[in-house]
C-alpha cells in the first residue's frame, strides 16, 4: 500500500488494535506505525532468561531511558534515570505489553463512572465523574468477551456488576487443586470468591489455538499458542486478513506534524536504520500506552501547539494512574495439605470484590475499596531462586542455600495476592518531558513522578488485610500482606482525560482531542480515574467503542 | 573479544572442560587472566557446592556462563565492570585478611575470607551478582549451554512452560 491513508495507527496494543481491526473490516487504508518488532508466536518462549532477567521485550534503556521521580520519606523527590534498567517500559512489540499480560480481566462497575457523585470530592486528589457510565460501556464490555476471548464464569456476588448477557462467550480455563481450598476457606470466612475471569481461550478458535496451561508462567512472556488475547493474536492477525491494515515494526514516531489551522496531516517516523520518514493521513490514533502516548503529545509541538499537542489546557500528562495498592504471599508447603497441590498448568483465578465499597465503621464513612486478585507465584525458577539468597542482612549461600531451594521450590507453592484499589489522580502523579535527558535519538525522555495520595495505602492495607485473613484461613504459612505506594509499571492509564470541559480535560467523551479534529487517543489514557481493577478489559473496550464512533459519524 | 560471537561462543564446545582448564580457555579469550578465572570458579563453586544428588556451579556450567555475561549486550555495562573487577578485588583482600591467596584457603578459609568480603560494600555487590549468575546458569534453559540435561529442574521438581526456547529463539537472537 502507497500514497495517503484513512488511518495512521501509532502504537499496535490494546488501545490500538480494536480501531485498527474495525476500520480496516469497515474497508477504510490503514497503517499501524509500531516502534518495536514483530514477533510471533513461534517466536514467543517459555524463557525466563528471556522474559525475566534480560530486557528483551523493551528497548534497551541505555539507549531509551526514562527518569523517575519518586517520593522520598522527607517529603523531598528522589530522581533515577534508567538507563541501567527499571523504566516503565513493558512490552515494546506489535501487540505491545497485552502479549505479555497474564490477562486477569475485571470490567468496571457501576459506582467507578461516577466517584465525585457518590463519594464526595477527597482532599487532595483531583476526582472527577466519567463523561459516559457504564450502560455506555457495557454492550462494549460483552464485544471485548467474544472478539477479544474472554473466559469465566458469572457467580453472584454482593459488588457484581450488572451485564445484558448471561454468562461468558467461554468456560473457565482450568483450575489449579488450590482454588478449591480457596472457596471453603473464603465461604467460611463469610467471603464470595468468584473465578477470575481471564483473557485466555481454554479452546481453540479460528487461527489461535486452545490454551497449555503454563499456570504462573503465562505473564511477562509471550503465548506460543495464541490462546492469550493479546491485540496482536486476537485483533491485528483478523485486521491484517481484511487486506486493509497494513502493520510496519520498527517504526518509532518521533512527532506528529500539525498546520495552522491545527489539523494533522502527517508522522513523522524512524525505521530501523535511523531514517526518518513522513507519513500522511487523514485521520491519527495514538496509543503508544500512557506514559508514552502523552510524551508524543508534548513532543509535537505545532504552530498552534507551543507546549505539546492537544495541551492548550496544560492537562496533558497529568492524573496519570497506576493499578496498585498492596499485594502479600502465603507459602503452601506440600506435606501440609492433604490435596495434592503439586500441579504446573492450571490457573488459581480467584478474585474477591466483597469490599469493592467499604462499608464499615471502623474505617470510616462509606468509601470506594477495590478488589483483591489470588494468584500464582510467577514461575520463573530462577526469580525463586533469587528471593532465597538473602537472610536479614546477609547473604546465603552454599549447602544451606540449596536446602533453602529445595524447602521452598520442590517442598511447597508461593500463592501470591493483590489488592487493586482505586489509584486517585493527584498533582504528583504525571508525565512531563525531562528537560536534560535525550534518548539516543536526542528527544527529551518521559519524566514520570509517581506521587500517590495516602488514601491508597489505607485502602491496600484494608484489602491486603482481609486476603490476609483468608490466606492464613487456607492454611498459608509465612503468611506476608503489605500496602504499597509503589506504582506497578505495568497497569498505566489516565494523563490525557476525557470530559466534557476542554478547560480540565484533552479528550471528549469519545477520546477525540477538543483541539484537534483529527486526533482520537485510544489507549488507557483517556481515564480521569482507574476502578480498582487493572486497566486491559476497559481499554480493550473503549476503543472499540470509540472505533464505532468513527466509523458512525462519518469521522473516516 | 569481539573477534567471537556470542552465538558461537555458546557452541564453543568449551563444556568438555571444566574447572581450572577452562579458566584457562577462557582467560585467553576474556580479557581477565587465568588467576581471575580460577577465583571465579573457586568462588561459584563454593557458594554452590557440588552434591551427589543435587548439581552445583561445576555441573551447571557457571563459569562459562559468567563469560558468556560479560559479553552480553543486554547486560548493563556498570554491571559488567563490578563482575570484572571482582576477582582482583577479592585476592588483595584474602592476602590483607587472610594472609595469604584466595585460592591456597581450605573450605573453610574461604568461607571466613568471604564472609569477611561480604561486609565491604563492593564485595558484597560482587558476591551477590556472581551468586545471581550463578543461579541462572544453575537453573536456566539448557539450551543455553547452562544445567545440561535439565538437572537441577529435576532435582527441584520444577517444569518448564510451553513452549522451550531453541537455539533460533535464544533471547540475544530475537
Ligand atoms: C507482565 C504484564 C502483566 C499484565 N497483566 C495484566 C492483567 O493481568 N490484566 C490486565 O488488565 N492488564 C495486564 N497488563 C497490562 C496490559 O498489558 C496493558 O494494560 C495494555 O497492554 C495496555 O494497552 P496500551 O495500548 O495502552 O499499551 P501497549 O499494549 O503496551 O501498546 C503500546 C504500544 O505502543 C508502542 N509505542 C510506544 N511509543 C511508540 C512510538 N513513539 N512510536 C510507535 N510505537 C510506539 C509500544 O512499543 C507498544 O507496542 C499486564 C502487563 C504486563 C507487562
Ligand atoms: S498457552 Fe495459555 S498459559 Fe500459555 S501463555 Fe498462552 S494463554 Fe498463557
Amino acid at each position: 500500500m502507497n500514497g495517503e491513508y484513512d488511518c495512521c495507527i501509532v502504537g499496535s496494543g490494546a488501545g490500538a488494535a480494536p480501531v485498527a481491526l474495525r476500520l480496516a473490516q469497515a474497508g477504510r487504508r490503514v497503517l499501524v506505525l509500531e516502534k518495536g518488532p514483530w514477533w510471533r508466536e513461534d517466536d514467543f518462549r517459555k524463557d525466563e532468561l528471556a522474559c525475566c532477567q534480560r530486557p528483551t521485550y523493551v528497548p534497551d534503556p541505555a539507549l531509551e531511558p526514562q527518569v523517575v521521580e519518586e517520593e522520598r520519606d522527607d517529603g523531598g523527590w528522589g530522581r533515577r534515570v534508567t538507563d541501567q534498567g527499571g523504566g516503565f517500559w513493558n512490552g515494546n512489540c506489535v501487540g505491545g505489553s497485552s502479549n505479555f499480560m497474564s490477562g486477569f480481566f475485571h470490567r468496571l462497575k457501576p459506582v467507578d463512572f461516577h466517584l465525585r457523585e457518590t463519594f464526595g470530592p477527597i482532599a487532595g486528589a483531583n476526582v472527577a465523574d466519567w463523561p459516559i457510565s457504564y450502560a455506555d460501556l457495557e454492550p462494549w464490555y460483552a464485544l471485548v468477551e467474544r472478539e477479544v476471548g474472554v473466559s469465566g464464569r458469572v457467580v453472584a456476588h454482593p459488588h457484581a456488576e450488572p451485564r445484558s448477557t448471561p454468562d461468558f462467550p467461554f468456560p473457565p480455563t482450568a483450575e489449579h487443586p488450590v482454588s478449591a481450598l480457596i472457596d471453603a476457606a473464603a465461604e467460611g470466612l463469610g467471603m464470595h470468591p468468584f473465578p477470575t475471569p481471564r483473557a485466555i481461550l481454554p479452546h481453540p478458535l479460528g487461527k489461535r489455538a486452545g490454551c497449555r496451561y503454563n499456570g504462573g508462567f503465562c505473564g511477562a512472556t509471550g503465548c506460543s499458542t495464541g490462546a492469550k488475547g493479546s491485540a496482536r493474536a486476537a485483533l491485528l492477525d483478523r485486521a491484517l486478513a481484511t487486506g486493509h491494515c497494513e502493520i510496519r515494526p520498527h517504526s518509532r514516531v518521533t512527532r506528529l506534524l500539525s498546520d495552522a489551522r491545527g489539523r494533522l496531516y502527517a508522522a513523522e517516523y524512524l525505521d530501523a536504520t535511523g531514517e526518518r520518514h513522513r507519513l500522511r493521513a487523514r485521520l491519527f490514533v495514538v496509543a503508544c500506552q500512557a506514559i508514552e502516548t502523552a510524551r508524543l503529545l508534548l513532543l509535537s509541538r505545532g504552530p498552534r501547539f507551543p507546549h505539546g499537542l492537544a495541551n492548550g489546557s496544560g492537562q496533558v500528562g497529568r492524573n496519570l494512574l497506576f493499578a496498585g495498592g498492596g499485594a502479600g504471599s502465603a507459602f503452601l508447603p506440600y506435606a501440609a495439605f492433604e490435596t495434592d497441590l503439586r500441579s504446573f498448568g492450571p490457573f488459581i483465578n480467584r478474585a474477591l470484590q466483597d469490599w469493592y465499597v467499604i462499608d464499615d465503621p471502623a474505617v470510616g464513612p462509606r468509601r470506594k475499596g477495590g478488589t483483591i486478585d489470588l494468584i500464582h507465584a510467577h514461575h520463573g525458577v530462577i526469580g525463586h531462586a533469587l528471593r532465597q539468597i538473602r537472610k536479614g542482612r546477609g547473604l546465603v549461600w552454599g549447602k544451606a542455600l540449596k536446602r533453602r531451594l529445595e524447602r521452598r521450590i520442590r517442598d511447597g507453592m508461593l500463592i501470591k495476592i493483590e489488592a487493586f484499589c482505586d489509584w486517585l489522580p493527584v498533582d504528583d502523579c504525571r508525565v512531563t518531558l525531562d528537560p536534560r535527558v535525550k534518548d539516543h535519538w536526542g528527544l527529551p525522555v518521559a519524566r514520570v513522578r509517581t506521587g500517590f495520595h495516602v488514601r491508597n495505602l489505607e485502602v491496600g492495607w484494608y484489602l491486603a488485610s482481609q486476603a490476609g485473613r483468608l490466606l492464613k484461613a487456607l492454611g498459608g504459612r509465612d503468611v506476608l500482606v503489605f500496602a504499597s505506594g509503589a506504582p506497578p509499571t505495568n497497569l498505566q492509564a489516565g494523563g490525557c482525560r476525557f470530559g466534557t470541559d476542554p478547560a480540565v480535560s484533552v479528550l471528549d467523551p469519545w477520546c477525540r482531542a477538543h483541539e484537534v479534529e483529527n486526533l482520537y487517543v485510544t489507549d488507557g489514557s483517556f481515564m480521569p480515574t482507574g476502578g480498582s481493577v487493572p486497566y486491559t478489559w476497559t481499554i480493550y473496550a473503549n476503543a472499540f467503542r470509540v472505533a464505532d464512533h468513527m466509523l458512525r459519524t462519518g469521522a473516516i | 573479544m569481539k573477534a567471537w560471537s556470542r552465538r558461537r561462543f555458546l557452541a564453543a564446545g568449551a563444556f568438555a572442560l571444566s574447572g581450572p582448564a577452562l579458566a584457562e580457555a577462557l582467560a585467553a579469550r576474556t580479557g581477565l587472566g587465568v588467576t581471575d578465572w580460577r577465583i571465579v570458579d573457586a568462588v561459584q563453586a563454593h557458594l554452590l557446592p557440588s552434591e551427589p544428588d543435587a548439581p552445583g556451579a561445576r555441573e551447571a556450567n557457571a563459569l562459562l556462563w559468567l563469560a558468556f555475561v560479560l559479553e552480553d549486550p543486554k547486560v548493563p555495562a556498570e554491571l559488567k565492570t563490578l563482575l570484572r573487577a571482582g576477582p582482583a578485588r577479592l585476592a588483595r583482600h584474602s592476602r590483607t585478611h587472610g594472609g595469604t591467596e584466595f585460592l591456597h584457603l581450605d573450605e573453610a578459609g574461604r568461607e571466613r575470607i568471604l564472609r569477611s568480603f561480604e561486609e565491604d560494600p563492593e564485595g558484597r555487590r560482587w558476591l551477590q551478582e556472581i551468586l545471581g549468575f550463578t543461579l541462572e546458569a544453575l537453573l536456566g534453559d539448557p539450551v543455553y549451554g547452562v544445567n545440561p540435561g535439565g538437572r537441577a529442574w529435576k532435582w527441584l521438581g520444577w517444569r518448564p512452560g510451553f513452549r522451550r526456547p531453541d537455539a533460533e529463539t535464544r533471547y540475544f537472537l530475537l
